[in-house]
């Protein structure tokens, strides 16, 4: 894989800085780091769900077979719904959804 | 794609969740503190927000807002970039894809201009975030196409917009010749091919790397009343009065103010004497500030220039003085239930400009 750098062309510099949202611009990278771990977290997740269930099917795996494995319905739908409560549980921080009634 | 890469599609799956997030649950409630504090200020004998740029002083330095900005230029950044984004993925399968492009070579249907010089204001940013934008790169409409199916989560079948706008044309324009302007990869011309084989249709688009995708997919589908050229939509060359139907879909944002004149000049000039001419694009009412606020900054954010001027320019009046006789400025449904007024999730504020010459 390329770095983006060298796929957007060095000689072509944006016309303008990366934008800034919060009031810290450490705010931004901080969130910019943790999607990014949080999108890895859910890639290893989904991956180790897959091995799981390959491994239940069939015993042997191999790299390939990961790649290639696509779920059927029913664990797709147990993946789907997975997801969704992984992602709402980081999502809802945005909004500050309290879990529990205030004092 | 050759190789399928599980890790890829469960990265992909993982942003757009957060994006339908983002578009049901974080939008709703920052509409809903915007409400809010428009009361507040109310109580406290302050007016409304009548512009972008009072709800801007009202809501746009609250926490909340600054993280719906945030994810809304981040999750776009996500699809495209990083280790799972879609530049790497399509990086990884280049020699295999460039070798489909090359299949475009025989086809007939494709007239490509290499030595076209596109406009500045195209090539100056990355339009939509992509790197290098959709026309910097060879695999640019294959990066582009995939992008795309992604723009509008909340429709289950994103085709269904274009079949509704389809629809919309075929009913009121009845064409049997037709322009597609900014036609991209194609995804707004197909519709039309399939559902009207006998209609005589060219499509145009500044971007060679998409059009080349948009060729092999009529090929595939077996489409022969359509072909595509490289043109600028603002001067495509064509004959006067050749067609009497000209399209466009998500083009008129796309191009500077004196394009657009330009555009919609070139589009009168195309058309028969009785013809139309359909744009479906994104307008917000001058009456309400807050949508209009969220999309021009979401045009800020998605590095989309012109989507605010574009808003605050008079589209109807710019279609009259190009000579149209009747203009219609009309929502456009791109879903159902979409603009029923509890409707409360992002969307974009699709708008059909209908003007006959």
């Amino acid at each position: 894989m390329q770095p983006l750098d060298s796929i957007a062309g060095s000689t072509r510099a944006p016309l303008q800085p990366e934008q800034v949202f919060f009031n810290d611009p450490a705010i931004d990278r901080l969130l910019g780091m943790i999607m990014t771990l949080s999108a890895e977290v859910w890639v290893l997740s989904d991956r180790m769900k897959s091995i799981e269930q390959l491994l239940d099917s069939k015993g042997v795996i191999t790299r390939a077979d990961i790649d290639a494995y696509q779920p059927d319905a029913s664990t797709a739908q147990a993946l789907a719904k997975d997801r969704s409560s992984f992602s709402g549980a980081l999502m809802d921080h945005v909004i500050s959804r309290q879990q529990s009634r205030g004092a | 794609m050759k190789n399928p890469d599980r890790r890829f599609d469960a990265y992909q799956q993982f942003v757009l969740d957060c994006k339908v997030y983002w578009s049901t649950q974080v939008y709703p409630e920052l509409q809903t503190q915007y409400e809010r504090a428009v009361s507040t200020a109310a109580r406290e004998g302050n007016p409304a927000p009548t512009n972008p740029r009072e709800v801007q002083q009202l809501i746009g330095g609250t926490t909340l807002y600054q993280f719906y900005a945030w994810y809304e230029r981040h999750l776009q950044r996500m699809k495209y970039s990083g280790r799972f984004g879609l530049i790497p993925r399509f990086e990884a399968e280049r020699d295999t894809l460039e070798a489909k492009l090359s299949e475009t070579d025989r086809l007939e249907q494709l007239r490509l201009k290499p030595d076209m010089e596109a406009p500045k204001y195209y090539t100056s940013f990355d339009v939509h975030q992509h790197p290098k934008g959709v026309a910097g790169d060879s695999l640019a409409g294959f990066v582009y196409e995939q992008a795309s199916r992604t723009t509008t989560p909340l429709i289950k079948r994103d085709r269904d917009l274009h079949d509704r706008f389809t629809n919309e044309v075929l009913s009121r324009a009845n064409p049997s010749k037709m322009i597609d302007l900014g036609c991209g990869f194609g995804k707004s011309t197909r519709p039309f091919y399939r559902d009207k084989p006998d209609l005589e249709l060219t499509a145009v688009d500044l971007s060679a790397p998409c059009l080349k995708v948009a060729a092999l997919n009529a090929h595939d589908d077996g489409a022969r009343t359509v072909r595509f050229a490289q043109r600028d939509a603002a001067d495509t060359g064509f004959e006067s009065g050749s067609f009497d139907t000209v399209t466009s879909t998500m083009l008129l944002h796309e191009v500077s103010p004196p394009h657009l004149e330009r555009l919609v000049q070139e589009s009168y000039r195309l058309l028969a004497d009785g013809g139309t001419a359909v744009h479906l694009d994104f307008l917000v009412p001058e009456d309400q500030p807050f949508k209009r606020f969220i999309h021009y900054t979401h045009g800020r954010r998605n590095n989309e220039p012109f989507m605010e001027p574009l808003n605050e320019i008079d589209i109807a009046e710019l279609h009259r003085r190009a000579g149209f006789r009747e203009v219609e400025v009309i929502p456009f449904e791109e879903a159902a239930g979409t603009l029923a007024p509890d409707y409360r999730a992002w969307r974009f504020p699709w708008t059909m400009i209908v003007a006959r010459k």
